[in-house]
């Protein structure tokens, strides 16, 4: 069956009264899932798989889809506004859309963050559409060496969001690093740092630092604000449209976002929140005025917004035509196919086309109907600014605690949400970033579990680093990263002040 | 007197029958919940619906069914939490290996015996699966490159150290001779991984349940050389060779089943041996679990925990030999 021939199945399929409706009904749960600190798209799907049961599948696909997508626009709207992150992919937007929106210019964040978003999806789409096939041949050459050179490289673009305080960013960064290595070890088993309880065999739980160092310390602020009198300013809303300036730099930050977001969702491991950690690093490196970053700089807003929605179909794309999850939300489709009856794999689009198309096909239309959705929501939105800070913060702490015990049904969660809510306030006190805190998590664990199953394979030898071009090529770009301010100071002394191309990205 | 006596027999007889030890079958009288000890889509949660829904299509239970995701420790986090409600026969859980091999290898201290074993459901029999375009291309090969090369081999597995698939690689090594501790091994921490690995040639074997592999043994991406059961698999896997046809004197299934909280009364297991061989023994369990390339092989109560002792001490002995055994 052709390209083409799939796509008009697809549409047939999805342009039914009945679907419409699921899809409708998918954006906007997902919108409002993806909003909720702590529960992400996952955490949604799985909560609602099985009211599916009863629905025929390509049906239910739609409307479990429709939420991953609507989460991923969700998850910007209380980033930019109240500085919580409704999941980890949208965690980057945060650093540049609070700031822009404290300026008094939320509207013109959310404007940029939608249609970045509606950008990448379809970028995503259309590469998904044709590409499927050959992609998905180049992303199961990533083995364990590929994947330790692509951490390796993100974490190399983290140290430059370091500002003035290296001393400080780096403790952020060192502890992540630390807490991703909590939980059993793949390789021999042994629990590390577990201090014998069961709770953290797995680990410590991403949404659990994320919902404590944003969402928590975020409430712990409001509640000191509140104590000490601080007036209460309420941020305005603002126009909702960004100068053609703004535009204009968008724009390619948009672009790489996407391409950037659309690889690394079909590298099968790694999703949204190492896509929008690399767009966001990605986007500082290239800037002419990278001490914007962390203020209100708009291609921090475009670039990581743009990569979470590309990194959907991205996702997709191992999960359809290989069966194998390209991220942890596609994981919980796999198993959705399953219960379904369904196997997926290559015989998905042989033995039921019109679920594979069909699913394809309502991307397209969800992708549509939630920027129709989210900008004229967005004056709903901006309400919540409206609130006190003592309500807002009551209103946080409620739902970021439930959507910390969601992950695994268990108190403990909450606890070490908590905990990390502590440790994010007195960071702030300090003026210890959380951001590389962060990124530490996200990224820690896939590295050192990478390098030791390399190296397992290759028998102990360091040199398939150097001998697989992949992963040589990334070490390099990675190495002349790290040289380049160096090279750059050496090349441009006595004609620029060294130290012109530090951040400020962490000051807060 | 008369009065008396009747007065007297009718309230022996109303206290009888609403005694709660006079019922005449024990059963759940609250709503049971079905605890899987892993996130959606995995084997557990995937039994825990397969369970659910046919103990409530076939009206084996009066109570409402919910399945409860506990993830964690490999099933461990699940165990730990019905094993507060000792006594109580509306908690269960599914178990797979890992039941039996937590204690062995220190990953927590609850053994089988603080539980109560209903049943075995099914057995699920292992495939070996290479790339026919990598460097080890059929069984002959691998075996021979096992005995006199390991050291030249790459194998990658999920989802821990110990579990069925590494150890049908330490049986098999024994089996063949072969020194396993040469394997180059990596772990990883899903079957995806673990598959994709294998389809992007960078690793040269892997093992795991035949669901894994059926949709590439059809597609021709992957190629399963052998099974580890006494018989062969069905559906796309049925020209698959037995470990036994290729000549390996080896044959390993390991169970999934389902467990309660210890402390159960002998009226209360048999009100779930009951419950559990009547799903086992229908054609829609059956089909279900073909799918999930699944053997139904039911065994009770008494049955299940005999057979589990004795997969305990086979799992001991491999643990021994390589090295890892805690307890």
């Amino acid at each position: 069956m052709s390209v083409i021939d799939g796509l008009a199945l697809g549409f047939a399929e999805a342009l039914t009264i009945h679907n419409l409706l699921l899809i409708l009904m998918g954006s906007f749960l997902g919108t409002w899932i993806g909003m909720l600190p702590g529960l992400g798209p996952a955490a949604g799907i799985a909560v609602l798989l099985p009211f599916t049961y009863g629905m025929p599948p390509a049906a239910a696909l739609m409307l479990l889809s429709g939420i991953y997508f609507g989460a991923q626009y969700g998850g910007s709207i209380s980033s930019i506004l109240i500085n919580t992150p409704g999941d980890a992919s949208a965690v980057m937007t945060a650093l540049d859309g609070y700031p822009l929106a404290k300026k008094g210019r939320a509207g013109a964040a959310l404007l940029i963050s939608a249609l970045s978003s509606l950008f990448g999806g379809t970028v995503g789409l259309i590469a998904l559409t044709f590409l499927a096939v050959p992609i998905s041949k180049l992303a199961i050459t990533f083995g364990p060496a590929e994947y330790f050179a692509l951490m390796v490289f993100a974490l190399v673009a983290t140290s430059s969001l370091v500002s003035s305080n290296v001393a400080k960013g780096m403790l952020s960064l060192a502890a992540g690093l630390l807490f991703a290595c909590v939980g059993t070890d793949l390789q021999s088993g042994l629990p590390r740092f577990t201090f014998g309880l069961d709770d953290l065999l797995d680990g410590i739980h991403l949404t659990d630092v994320i919902v404590g160092l944003f969402a928590l310390s975020e409430a712990f602020f409001n509640v000191e604000r509140m104590m000490t009198g601080a007036a209460h300013r309420p941020i305005k809303t603002g126009k909702l449209w960004a100068t053609r300036a703004e535009y204009l730099r968008a724009r390619w930050a948009a672009v790489r976002g996407a391409i950037i977001g659309f690889f690394v969702g079909v590298l099968p491991g790694a999703g949204g929140s190492v896509a929008t950690i690399m767009s966001y690093t990605t986007e500082v490196k290239l800037s002419k005025h990278p001490e914007e970053f962390g203020k209100g700089a708009v291609e921090g807003i475009a670039g990581p917004e743009a990569a979470n929605n590309a990194c959907v179909p991205g996702a997709m794309i191992p999960l359809l035509s290989l069966g194998i999850p390209g991220s942890g939300t596609t994981a919980i489709l796999l198993g959705a196919l399953l219960l379904y009856g369904l196997q997926p794999g290559p015989q998905l689009f042989v033995d039921h086309p019109d679920v594979a198309w069909g699913l394809i096909a309502s991307l397209y239309i969800s992708n549509i109907m939630l920027v129709i959705l989210n900008v004229p929501l967005i004056g709903i939105f901006v309400r919540m600014l409206d609130f006190r800070p003592e309500i807002l913060a009551a209103i946080i702490v409620l739902v970021a605690l439930t959507g910390a015990y969601a992950v695994t049904n268990s108190l403990f969660d909450v606890e070490l949400a908590i905990a990390f809510g502590v440790l994010g306030y007195l960071m702030r006190k300090v003026g210890i970033p959380a951001a590389p805190m962060i990124m530490g998590v996200v990224l820690g664990g896939m590295l050192e579990q990478s390098l030791r199953q390399a190296l397992s394979l290759s028998g102990g030898s360091w040199l398939v680093f150097v001998n697989r071009p992949i992963a040589a090529t990334i070490l390099l770009l990675s190495l002349l990263s790290l040289m380049w301010p160096l090279v750059r100071n050496l090349i441009g002394a006595g004609r620029s002040k060294p130290g012109q191309r530090r951040t400020d990205v962490i000051a807060k | 007197m008369r009065s008396l006596t009747i007065a007297a027999i009718a309230l022996a007889a109303v206290a009888l029958s609403s005694s709660t030890f006079a019922a005449d079958e024990v059963k759940p009288d609250q709503p049971v919940q079905i605890i899987a000890g892993a996130s959606p889509g995995g084997g557990y949660d995937r039994m825990a619906r397969m369970i659910a829904k046919e103990l409530e299509a076939q009206k084996l239970v009066d109570v409402p069914i919910t399945v409860v995701n506990k993830p964690g420790g490999g099933g461990a986090l699940g165990w730990a939490y019905i094993n507060r409600f000792q006594g109580k026969m509306n908690y269960l859980s599914m178990t797979a290996t890992a039941f039996l091999s937590n204690v062995l290898l220190g990953v927590s201290p609850l053994k089988m015996e603080d539980f109560t074993v209903l049943a075995t459901l099914v057995d699920e029999d292992l495939c070996v699966a290479v790339n026919p375009k990598g460097k080890i291309t059929s069984a002959e090969q691998l075996f021979k490159t096992m005995k006199e090369h390991p050291e030249n081999l790459r194998f990658g597995f999920s989802t821990a150290i110990g579990n069925q698939n590494h150890v049908l690689l330490v049986r098999l090594a024994q089996e063949l001779g072969a020194d396993v501790s040469k394997i180059n091994t990596a772990v990883f921490g899903g079957a995806s991984e673990s598959t994709v690995a294998l389809l992007g040639n960078n690793i040269d074997f892997s093992i795991s349940g035949g669901e894994t592999f059926a949709g590439y043994q059809i597609s021709g991406e992957l190629k399963c050389v052998a099974v580890s059961g006494e018989g062969r698999l069905g559906g796309e896997l049925a020209d698959v060779p037995t470990l036994k046809e290729l000549g390996v004197n080896l044959s390993y299934s390991p169970t999934r089943g389902v467990i309660a909280p210890g402390g159960l009364s002998a009226e209360q297991i048999a009100f779930w041996d009951k419950a559990l061989k009547t799903m086992s023994e229908s054609a829609d369990w059956k089909e279900t679990a073909e799918k999930a390339y699944w053997r139904v092989d039911y065994k009770d109560s008494k049955a299940a925990t005999e057979a589990n002792a004795k997969d305990r001490d086979e799992l001991r002995a491999v643990y021994s030999t390589l090295g890892i055994i805690k307890k």
